[in-house]
């Protein structure tokens, strides 16, 4: 379909619109917090994230943990304005089409 | 609706692959995947407690000698940042701020803490300094309170979409 490769393929994916819609509506969400809410495999969300970044759509922050005893990297992942804006677009978009088939 | 939002209803709209009952999915999983979040603590338990213990600290504060004061006031700053830090890697959610009520909120914790610190004040000038423990357990009774309705405040937000 013609139409379709204008269509923001980006957040189209269900699994990269559920990241988006949980990082809506907060500041920023740890990787384990948001794997664990999706129930996916890390390889799985990496592979999302990276998409999702590579589009400017989210920023992905490593801190180094303290707190852990095994050291290991926490990482706080974020919507940017851009991604915000892609999310609440494709939603409303969604809804419409919804509620006019109504 | 912008001008990508109108784009993307020409394309959704005319797609074969997604039926109407899909579309509905997706909406339906995205209020779902709210509503986990919504279970979370965004603050754990003890972040109020502790804030509570903060505010009473501060609150007792000038019953200690005036060069002491300084220190005193740099360690509770530091220990509210370190509960802060240890509350976001604990719930692993960074929450944003909670709007007009949120700030009320924020508010009256601070007009709270500010009025304890200053009857604290005035009950060591007339020597009374172990009278400072009722506003001090006052105060941390209050900012415990206040800490649990932020959160509330919080979770509203993220419920109503903001």
């Amino acid at each position: 379909m013609g139409a379709d490769r204008s269509i923001d393929t980006v957040i189209h994916a269900p699994m990269r619109l559920r990241i988006c819609g949980m990082l809506r509506h907060v500041n920023a969400i740890d990787f384990a917090t948001i794997k664990d809410n999706l129930g996916i495999t890390d390889s799985s969300l990496s592979k999302h994230l990276t998409v999702l970044a590579d589009a400017g759509y989210v920023t992905v922050k490593k801190e180094s943990s303290a707190l852990r005893i095994d050291a290991r990297r926490v990482v706080w992942v974020k919507l940017t304005k851009e991604g915000g804006r892609a999310f609440d677009d494709y939603v409303k978009a969604l809804k419409a089409i919804i509620e006019d088939d109504r | 609706m912008t001008f990508h939002a109108r784009k993307s209803y020409a394309i959704l709209s005319n797609m074969e692959s997604k039926t109407q009952t899909k579309k509905a999915e997706i909406v339906q999983q995205l209020q779902v995947d709210r509503k986990k979040l919504l279970n979370r603590q965004l603050l754990p338990a003890w972040f109020h407690v502790a804030s509570g213990i903060l505010a009473a600290m501060y609150v007792i504060t000038p019953i200690l000698p005036t060069t002491d004061r300084s220190t005193g006031y740099i360690f509770l700053l530091v220990a509210m940042l370190l509960f802060v830090y240890m509350a976001q890697r604990e719930t692993g959610v960074k929450v944003s701020g909670g709007g007009a009520a949120g700030f009320l909120v924020l508010l009256s914790i601070f007009a709270a803490v500010t009025a304890g610190h200053i009857v604290t004040l005035a009950l060591v000038s007339l020597q009374l300094s172990w009278w400072s423990i009722l506003p001090a357990a006052a105060v941390m009774s209050i900012v415990i309170t206040l800490s649990k309705t932020y959160e509330k405040l919080l979770k509203n937000r993220i419920a109503n979409g903001r």
